[in-house]
Parts: C-alpha cells; sequence; structure tokens
C-alpha cells in the first residue's frame, strides 16, 4: 500500500470507531443513567444481600445458639420436662435460622467446608452411641475432633428427639445407661455449635469485601455465586429432602425415614425456611425500607419483567403447595402422597425458571468449573 | 499450462521459511503454556480422572482415560513435545507426539469439547508434513536437519488456510437471525459486561451488542482475505489484536485469542518482518536454499482432500439441521464460535417394564457439574446418558428398562421450553443419530 492511501484508509477507520464510541457516549437515554442503575444494582445488591440477611442471619444464628447452650447448661442442672421442653424449644428457633442461612454456602464459607459442622444431615447415630457409651472425657474438644456426622444440629435433633415421649427422652438423661455422659454429649454440642456460629460470622465479616467487590458476570462474581447456590438449594429440597423420601432412589417406594429432622418432625419447616430464604435472595426483600435490591430489580432494568413475574408467580406456588399440607411430611407422605409430589413438582418449575431463565437472562455461568471457554 | 499446473507451480514455489518458522514457534510455546496451565488449573483430575462416565464422540467410544498416573505422563508428554516444536528441536518426532497426545486428550470428554481444542489438532497434524524445523531452530543449530531458507509455497499456505476455514465458518455461523437480528447472545453477554473498565459503560447501549454482532460477524468474514492481501495486512493484524483482545477482556475465553493472534503471525512476510524488525535497526537476510527441499506430489494431493473436507464438512449442519444452534446436529466441528447463550436442566425417569417401578435419576449423581451443564441442552449427550443409565440398571439386574427424560432449555433469552419428546423411551434408541429426531421444534 502506497503511504497515502493506507494514511486514509488508517483515517477512515478512526474516524469511523471514534463516531461510534461519540454517538455511542452522547446517547444519554440509553447509557449513562441506565450504566450507573444496572452498576448500582448489581452492588446494591449484594451489599443488601449480605448486610441485611447474610451477616443479620448470622448473628442472629450465634443468639439462638446462646440461648440454645444455655438451656442445655440449665437442663443438665436440672434436668425436668419443663428444661427439656425449653431446651427443645430453642433447638427449634436454631434449626429454623439455620435453615435461612444455609443458602449463603459460598465464597470462603463454602471453602471453609463449616456448613458441614454445623448441619450434617443425616447423623450417624451408631457412632453418637458409641462416644456416649465409651470412656473418653466428653467435652467441646472432644467434639471438635470427631467427624461432622456425630455433631451440630442433627447430632442434638437425635439426642432431643430420641422418643415421641418426653418422658422416654427425659429417661434418656437421667435413668438409662450412662445417661451422665449423655448429657455431657448435649451440652458439648451445643458449645461446638455455638463456637461454630461465631466461626461462621468471622468467616463472612473477613469475606465482606471480596463478596461485594465481585460484582464481575464471570465464575467469581457474587451475583452468579449466588444464583448457583439458589439452584444447589432448590436441587436439594427436589432431590434429597423430597425426592428420596418420595421414593425417587427406590422405584417408588415411599422412606419417611428419609425425611430430614423426621424425629422432630421438622421437615416440612425445613422446606418452609429455605423457601422463604430463596425468596428473599431473590427479591432482595430482607428489611422493611424502600429500596430492596434483588435480582428482580435487575431482571427489570434488562427489560424481563415477565420472566420476574413467572419466578414470584413460582415462588407463591411452591407457597401456596406447602400450605396445602397440614401434617408432619412422614403422615402426609404416607396419607397424601400427591400433595408431596406437587410440592416437588412446584419447586421443579422454580428450579427451571431460576437454573434455565433466570441464568440465561442474566448470562450467568451455572457451572463453577471454567473450562477454558471458546 | 493447465490450471493444475499453474497451480502446483505455485504451490511448490519457493517462499522464505521465516512465516513458517515464526508459526512453529509462536504455537509451540503458546501451548506448551497451555498444558502447564492445564495441569495448573487441576484440569486433569476434573475433566479426565474424577467423572464416574465420560461423553466419548461418535466412532471414538474406545478413546478412555489412563489413571491419575497415566493422564499426568500424557499431558507432560504433550507439554515437553510442544515445547520442542518451539524450540524445533528433535522436530519430527515432537510434532507426532504432541499430534497423538493432544488429539488423545481432546476426545476423552466430549463435554469439554472446544473449537481451538479441534483447531489445535489440526495444526499440530499439519505441523507434521511441513519442514518448520529447516531453520532457526536447535535441530538445525545441532545438525540434526540440514538447513533451508526456502521452503516450498503450500507448507506456510496450509496454516493461512486453516486460519481462513476457523474465521469465514465462524462469520457464516452468524448469519442467522438471532445473530443479526436480535443481537443475541451478545445482548445479554455484554449487559452483564458493565463493570470491565474503560469500555464497560458503552456495553450497556443498546445499540452496543448489534455493532458488536454486525462488526464480528463482517470481520470473521473478511479479515482472511484482508490477511492474504498484501496491502491490507498491516491493518488487518491490527484489527486481529484488537478484536482478540477485546474478546479476551469480553469473554471467559481462555487460550483462544492468544492462539489466532500468534497463529496470524503466519501471515507476515519475510519482507514484513525485516520493515518490523527496521524499528529496531535489525534484518533478517533473504537467502536462497543450498540444498533442495521436493514436494512429494502424492503430498499435494492429501492436502487438496484435506481442505476440500475442511471446506465441506462443518456446512453438515446446515443440511442436518434448520437451526443448529438449538439442535446441535453438527454443531461441533464446524466453527459455530460464541454464537449462543444456551442453558438447561435434564432430569430422567428409569421405569422397570417387567414391575413398572420407577426411578427419578437426577443427572448430578453421576456426572459432575460441567457434564452435566453441558449435557443438559445436547441431545446426543442426553441419549448417551439415558445409555449409561440403562447399563447402569442392567447391573443391578434390572434388565428391560425405559428410561424417559424430561429436558428443558432456553436458547438466546428465550423462555425455556421442552427440549425432548418426554414421552420418548431413550433406552429404545440404538444409534446417537436417532435422538435428532425427537427434538421438539424450537417456539
Amino acid at each position: 500500500m502506497t503511504q497515502i492511501p493506507k494514511k486514509i484508509f488508517l483515517s477512515i477507520s478512526v474516524l469511523f470507531i471514534s463516531s461510534i464510541l461519540l454517538f455511542m457516549s452522547c446517547n444519554n437515554e440509553g447509557i449513562s443513567e441506565s450504566e450507573y442503575q444496572i452498576e448500582y444494582t448489581r452492588t446494591e445488591q449484594l451489599k443488601n444481600t449480605y448486610e441485611n440477611e447474610i451477616i443479620v442471619l448470622a448473628s442472629l444464628f450465634i443468639k439462638k445458639t446462646s440461648l440454645l447452650k444455655t438451656s442445655i447448661v440449665n437442663f443438665k442442672s436440672n434436668t425436668t420436662l419443663t428444661n427439656l421442653a425449653t431446651t427443645k424449644e430453642n433447638w427449634l428457633e436454631v434449626l429454623k435460622t439455620w435453615k435461612q442461612l444455609e443458602l449463603y454456602n459460598l465464597s470462603a464459607v463454602e471453602n471453609s467446608f463449616i456448613h458441614f459442622e454445623i448441619n450434617r444431615w443425616e447423623t450417624n447415630t451408631e457412632n453418637v452411641n458409641i462416644f456416649i457409651n465409651g470412656n473418653e472425657v466428653i467435652n467441646e474438644a472432644f467434639i471438635a475432633s470427631k467427624g461432622s456426622s456425630s455433631k451440630g444440629i442433627s447430632a442434638l435433633e437425635y439426642l432431643l428427639f430420641s422418643s415421641d415421649n418426653n418422658q422416654n427422652v427425659l429417661n434418656s438423661f437421667t435413668i438409662d445407661t450412662n445417661y451422665n455422659r449423655r448429657l455431657d454429649y448435649i451440652l458439648a454440642l451445643s458449645e461446638n455449635l455455638h463456637l461454630k456460629a461465631n466461626e461462621l460470622l468471622n468467616l463472612w465479616e473477613n469475606d465482606k469485601i471480596s463478596f461485594i467487590s465481585s460484582i464481575e458476570n464471570g465464575i467469581s462474581g457474587s451475583q452468579n455465586q449466588l444464583t448457583n447456590a439458589m439452584i444447589n438449594l432448590i436441587e436439594e429440597v427436589i432431590i434429597s429432602k423430597l425426592g428420596n423420601p418420595l421414593g425417587d432412589k427406590s422405584g417408588g417406594i415411599i422412606k419417611t425415614d428419609a425425611l430430614e429432622a423426621a424425629r422432630s418432625k421438622s421437615s416440612l419447616l425445613i422446606i418452609q425456611e429455605h423457601l422463604t430464604a430463596l425468596k428473599r435472595c431473590y427479591t432482595g426483600a430482607f428489611i422493611d425500607n424502600d429500596i430492596q435490591w434483588g435480582f428482580d430489580n435487575y431482571l427489570t432494568l434488562i427489560s424481563r419483567e415477565d420472566l420476574d413475574i413467572s419466578i414470584l408467580n413460582a415462588f407463591n406456588n411452591c407457597q401456596i403447595k406447602i400450605d396445602k399440607i397440614s401434617n408432619p411430611l412422614s403422615e402426609e407422605l404416607l396419607q397424601n402422597t400427591q400433595n408431596i409430589t406437587d410440592l416437588q413438582d412446584s419447586f421443579r418449575d422454580l428450579l427451571i425458571l431460576i437454573k434455565v431463565d433466570l441464568s440465561n437472562a442474566i448470562g450467568a455461568t451455572v457451572t463453577l468449573n471454567d473450562n477454558d471457554g471458546d | 499450462m493447465t490450471a493444475i499446473k499453474k497451480i502446483t507451480t505455485f504451490l511448490v514455489k519457493d517462499t522464505s521459511i521465516l512465516p513458517l518458522a515464526i508459526f512453529r514457534m509462536a504455537f509451540g510455546f503458546l501451548m506448551c503454556f497451555s498444558m502447564i496451565r492445564f495441569i495448573y488449573n487441576g484440569w486433569i483430575e476434573k475433566c479426565y480422572i474424577n467423572p464416574e462416565f465420560h461423553f466419548t464422540y461418535q466412532f471414538f467410544n474406545w478413546v478412555q482415560p489412563f489413571n491419575v498416573k497415566g493422564m499426568y505422563f500424557i499431558v507432560v508428554i504433550a507439554a515437553i513435545s510442544a515445547l520442542c516444536i518451539g524450540l524445533g528441536l528433535l522436530y519430527r518426532v515432537a510434532t507426532i507426539l504432541f499430534f497423538i497426545s493432544f488429539t488423545y486428550l481432546e476426545l476423552i470428554e466430549k463435554s469439554w469439547y472446544l473449537n481451538h481444542y479441534y483447531f489445535v489438532s489440526l495444526v499440530a497434524f499439519l505441523l507434521i508434513l511441513v519442514p518448520a524445523n529447516r531453520n532457526f531452530s536447535l535441530d538445525v543449530k545441532l545438525l540434526i536437519s540440514r538447513k533451508l531458507n526456502t521452503v516450498p509455497n503450500w507448507s506456510v499456505l496450509i496454516f493461512k488456510l486453516q486460519l481462513a476455514v476457523v474465521y469465514i465458518f465462524g462469520g457464516i455461523a452468524k448469519l442467522n437471525t438471532d445473530w443479526l437480528v436480535n443481537a443475541q447472545p451478545l445482548t445479554i453477554w455484554l449487559k452483564a459486561k458493565t463493570n470491565i473498565p474503560i469500555i464497560g459503560w458503552l456495553l450497556n447501549n443498546d445499540i452496543a451488542p448489534y455493532l458488536f454482532s454486525w462488526s464480528g460477524m463482517l470481520y470473521d468474514l473478511t479479515i482472511p482475505f484482508l490477511l492474504f492481501i498484501k496491502k491490507t495486512r498491516p491493518t488487518a493484524y491490527v484489527f486481529v489484536i484488537i478484536f482478540h483482545v477485546l474478546t479476551y477482556f469480553l469473554f471467559n475465553i481462555g487460550m483462544f485469542p492468544w492462539i489466532m493472534i500468534f497463529g496470524s503471525l503466519v501471515f507476515i512476510s519475510h519482507n514484513e518482518w525485516n520493515n518490523i524488525l527496521s524499528f529496531i535497526g535489525k534484518k533478517i537476510p533473504q537467502q536462497t536454499n543450498k540444498t533442495c527441499y521436493k514436494t512429494k506430489p502424492i503430498l499435494l494431493g492429501f492436502l487438496t482432500l484435506f481442505f476440500t473436507f475442511q471446506f465441506l464438512f462443518p456446512l453438515r449442519s446446515h443440511f442436518l439441521s434448520n437451526n443448529v444452534l438449538w439442535t446441535e446436529n453438527g454443531f461441533r466441528f464446524s466453527w459455530q464460535v460464541m454464537i449462543m447463550e444456551k442453558n438447561g436442566s435434564a432430569e430422567f425417569t428409569v421405569i422397570d417394564k417387567l414391575n413398572c417401578k420407577r426411578w427419578k435419576e437426577y443427572p448430578k449423581k453421576h456426572l459432575n457439574s460441567i457434564q452435566e451443564t453441558q449435557m443438559s441442552f445436547q441431545p446426543d449427550m442426553i441419549w448417551q446418558y439415558a445409555q449409561f443409565l440403562k447399563q447402569e440398571y442392567a447391573k443391578k439386574g434390572i434388565i428391560d428398562v425405559a428410561v424417559f427424560v424430561d429436558a428443558r432449555a432456553s436458547l438466546n433469552g428465550r423462555v425455556s421450553q421442552k427440549f425432548i419428546d418426554p414421552k420418548k423411551d431413550l433406552a429404545s434408541l440404538n444409534t446417537i443419530d436417532e435422538i435428532y429426531n425427537f427434538v421438539l421444534k424450537l417456539k
């Protein structure tokens, strides 16, 4: 190319690109305002989720585990039916808070595996009995040294709800073989749980900047991680919490013992708490204020109100199906299986909307594996 | 002189070895880095070792992974042979080893298919055929090979053609309504990238996806020609750099941009290298050969067949399906590069035909997340997984089963819809191609 045409060619290219950039930068209607909106939304959504949900729930969890520990201390010194009832109530409060917080198993928290330490279902009852009937001194250090299936919320449930009859449960702490060691074990469990609750809050506090500032859309982006966390929890409900009891794994044979927290008859409550947490995570409606930044706002900004409506309807449908069940899940499974199947289907519809439609709309990377794309 | 003679004369005409040697070095060192990166990222375990089941390629079901040590050994072999290619050391052995090891790795797992892996295999194969080590190499320094200053034209041209194939078919793939009229999937992707420094604010403009879509299509369809033409080559190469650096920053795109940027160096002639080097006062003198490199006619015949295949094979998707993005029939090995955002979800039901017992099969039980994700919207992989389930149940003594899938997929921002006919027993389909008859129509 001779020098003059080459210069002309380059000048035209530069002029063309500059014109486009200039034209786009002048288009205030679309760019600057909505650009800031999207940036603001994503940052604010993460900030809102962190400050008004994760930290609030993690702090509440510490409080609840502290109350549980205190009630077990009282129960140990004064082992009565009344104190047993109080302890059970406090355990249920711990469970309710945890089942909302459980959604947020992501970033540094996920890597720490602390969720397993807090609540690994189902508990290994055989091991728990071996430890109680053994000779080692039972204290918090002893519990800390044991595997996650022998401690946490599930192990506490096993000890507190070992029988439908409260007197039998009380007997296990007052007259049965090794009752003193059983009391030691339950106290040590509550102490360990309280410590883990504090550890969890610390992990989140240390991860604050990383979580809130990860506004990119790649695999490490927090919005993407939140989407994946929602998908994981919904799948957990469909596959483990409803599917296994419904016989998905057993050729259609109902398995009431496959229900999570069946001893305390809390299986439905757990699903309710999960649903509450999922919906709040989606809408960002954690506290009562004017601006509640969530995925719904993001969808509105990218003109996908239709999808937002579908997702909200799916949440409502799940709630309707839950409300339709008035018995504990273990009874409903046997008496009215269709209600449980309907509940599972409603979560399945929700899953498709989050895993397929929402992920497609926001360009989220559903998988956490980066395989080098092209 | 007949046309064939003219073409042959052009193909065997001497040209400087410099562009070929630079291409060899760029490719070798880049691939060595890529293999080390593969190990460093823990992808050997993720891709080859951890999965319980592998999605193999049609006709290549016999390609299976070895144990951990074996797989590390093969990846290390690939890395070392790539390094040797770059250095021009034991070149012939290195190119053969790299081609075999890399292609083997690529063929193990379909869910990790990438267009650039296929491209690398093709280039590695072509490198076996050319004397790219006959200058600027350790082989020449160590007197393993005799030095050549020039090589036949075809030995450089084949790499230019292979690059052109990627671009041209990548461009043709973009000639569809989603890309050009709806500016999808770029509308989704760019809106999600508004946090990128400097240009992030531009990406949220409604015009941006259209600008990127159309310019991307025009780039792909024109850049090989602009690179071929001497007058436009300097500007074209600047565009190559801008385009691929931009895609690197915008998308999760790994090695592909760098392979295209460095691969396109093959278009730069000896004189042009000297023009570039003149800025630092250097020059590589052009010399003629003391020894002659003879081209075997059979090789030219083989390369003609090779490129005929390369120009025809990617077109098969147009005959197999009226929407390759939805059906994915003929999607692989046809340079459908970065043209869709697709998500899916699939769960299977297995029914024992003898006693009507049914089981739900959630793919995450046997698949890792990337396998599950890729399988959920690719019909052939759905069929493969159904066959795998059939075998798993047979192992448990449940021989006569029907396997159904409840699969939903969303393409380029559309509302999700049923993907595969949920009433079709996938276990009854004997061949992988039959599954495409049961892909439901995209609404």
